[in-house]
């Protein structure tokens, strides 16, 4: 199954798990489409819908991240798993009611590339869509404290909002996971940046190594597998 | 020799008012004490409080929201839910009781009633039943988000320095006959029932109100040593009375004791300080001209005149001559639109966009029930 990645610097653990970790796709023929930050959203959708990069710089990037491959053409790939770009999962306290937090859920799914991508992607594809949320912040002794709604319970409000996009949502594997929001902290020691493969930050909450990109591509094998 | 040889021409109705123009009526308000830009501000009360945020923010100072908006919510979300409107999910804080009944509820002196209203399978708060456009989806949601907001209250009374309390009304409406809570709002005008065996109206008299003001101020001078407060007595006339009086009549009643009752209370403290919008905006020199053309809505060029008396009253930095005319020319903008707007030359603007519940009374007007 050749499945198409999109995304941003959260899409590198998942590269360097493929590069490193031998088998860890299974069944999956991954091919990465990924640049920094924003920088995905110059792609431009062509008349024959195609994506292709409005400037230069994402044209390398891409070409580099996919192995020579400079745009994306959704009819080249059996599904798709859509990573990062600012689509995040945050501690949300229960005091927000549930209208608010479907306000706030509308308006991210207008305001966040993550779902303008995908939106764009299920203008010309009907084939399946993964959509998966840059890693839960890794766990740190000042979090936050309160009454927060759970991780599924998130995620099944995310699910009720982007219905009509008809798209699976990518859970973040439960062993990567502690006190239901946070990513276990041992997962960020030695994460690599997209762009230059050096070492994030020692204070990097947010991206993730090669062993949460593992395991997260063998709940993604498992869940393309049965799709 | 007597004691009006000596005082300054603002003491004197000719120089300061009957030889002027409305317009360049000035010195109206020297601050007790020092309000700058850093100094930790909240708005609460009647309808007119939300000028103050507004202007406040606008000009850089350190007005504070203790209710965040869910990050991710556009601005007009956060506004539609009331997040930003007041400094807590408060929403309008109309008479002293009700500030007093916050105010216990915030510092653990009394416990909020568990009453949540029902309509069409939607959940209302008795205490806020315009906080949530549509309603909470149900009781347990209601009382969390009261919860949140009684912190969020809580935090704006022992984290500031300055506590602006605009006072709006003496009618009010409480449950049970040994009144032993307020709502802000009649029951079965916005949402719940109305129950006339149940639901107790009461018109607060002067020393009721100045009673419940002065024990809701020492309550929060107790949590917060370092607090000021600046009332403000709302111009905006009633919406509806259920005095029995005339409307107009009414108004001015509750006007008049919310205004001496902040001139007592003023008087009596060195931390309370009294702002005149209410005499900006009602007093003859003004002639009205600051009315929307119902005669109860205040326009923008009211309201900007009435916050550049409050930003050229402070003081500003540099030598004292300076200062004089930084003031002035502060107030020139507002003073010069207020101009036009008397004038008729003002481009037609819609009244500013407030949450006002008691402008909801309006749908009870005879020819308006459905």
């Amino acid at each position: 199954m050749r499945l198409a990645i999109l995304g941003n610097s959260h899409a590198a653990c998942l590269m360097t798990a493929v590069r490193d970790v031998p088998g860890v796709t299974g069944h999956i023929e991954p091919v990465f489409f990924a640049s920094v930050a924003q920088n995905m959203g110059a792609l431009r959708l062509n008349r024959d819908g195609v994506f292709v990069p409005r400037d230069e710089t994402l044209k390398q990037q891409i070409t580099r991240s996919s192995g020579g491959v400079g745009k994306i053409d959704p009819a080249a790939y059996d599904a798709f798993l859509v990573i990062g770009m600012n689509y995040e999962i945050k501690p949300t306290s229960r005091a927000f009611s549930s209208a608010v937090r479907q306000a706030a859920l509308k308006q991210s799914l207008q305001d966040v590339l993550h779902w303008d991508i995908v939106r764009r992607l299920r203008e010309v594809t009907d084939r399946p869509i993964f959509c998966g949320h840059q890693p839960l912040r890794a766990i740190e002794d000042n979090r936050p404290q309160g009454d927060f709604l759970g991780y599924d319970e998130i995620l099944a409000e995310i699910a009720r909002e982007t219905e009509p996009l008809s798209v699976t949502l990518v859970a973040q594997p439960e062993e990567t996971r502690v006190d239901d929001l946070y990513t276990k902290a041992v997962f960020t020691q030695g994460s690599t940046k997209l762009g230059n493969g050096k070492l994030h930050d020692e204070g990097d909450r947010i991206h993730m190594n090669t062993d949460y990109g593992a395991i997260y591509l063998r709940h993604l094998a498992d869940q393309l597998a049965v799709a | 020799m007597n004691p009006y040889e000596n005082l300054e021409e603002r003491a004197f109705w000719a120089p300061a008012v009957g030889r002027r123009s409305m317009y360049d009526i000035s010195d109206l308000w020297r601050p007790k004490y020092r309000i700058g830009r850093k100094t930790e501000t909240v708005t609460f009360g009647s309808c007119f409080a939300q000028h103050f945020a507004r202007a406040m923010l606008a000009r850089g100072f350190a007005w504070t929201n203790k209710e965040e908006a869910l990050s991710g919510l556009s601005p007009e979300d956060a506004a539609a839910y009331n997040y930003g409107i007041f400094s807590a999910r408060t929403g309008n804080i109309y008479t002293s009781t009700l500030l007093l009944q916050w105010v216990k509820w915030a510092l653990g002196e009394a416990t909020p009633p568990d009453e949540v209203w029902e309509k069409d399978g939607r959940f209302y708060d008795p205490f806020r039943p315009n906080i949530e456009p549509g309603g909470f989806a149900s009781p347990e949601e209601v009382i969390r988000s009261r919860e949140a907001c009684i912190e969020a209250f809580r935090r704006s009374i022992v984290e500031p320095k300055l506590f602006v309390f605009t006072m709006g009304l003496t009618e009010s409406w409480w449950h049970g006959k040994d009144h032993a809570y307020e709502y802000p709002m009649c029951p079965g005008t916005v949402a719940g029932e109305f129950d006339p065996e149940t639901h107790i109206f009461m018109n607060q008299s002067y020393p009721f109100v100045l009673k419940n003001l002065t024990e809701a101020i020492t309550l929060m001078r107790k949590a917060n040593r370092g607090l000021n407060f600046l009332l403000t007595v709302s111009p905006v006339p009633l919406t509806a009375t259920n005095s029995g009086n005339h409307v107009l009549v009414a108004t001015m009643e509750s006007k008049s004791i919310l205004r001496s009752v902040a001139a007592t209370v003023a008087r009596k403290h060195s931390f309370v300080d009294y702002f005149p919008s209410y005499e900006i905006i009602n007093s003859a020199p003004y002639r009205g001209s600051f009315f929307e053309p119902n005669m109860r809505s205040v326009n923008p060029h009211g309201v900007g005149l009435v916050m550049e008396t409050f930003f050229s009253g402070l003081p500003q930095r540099g030598p004292k001559a300076d200062r004089t005319e930084d003031a002035a020319a502060e107030a020139k903008p507002a003073r010069k639109a207020a101009r036009k707007a008397a004038a008729g030359k003002a481009k037609k603007k819609s009244a500013a966009d407030l949450v006002c519940e008691e402008e909801l009374l309006a749908a009870m007007e005879p020819g308006a029930r459905s």
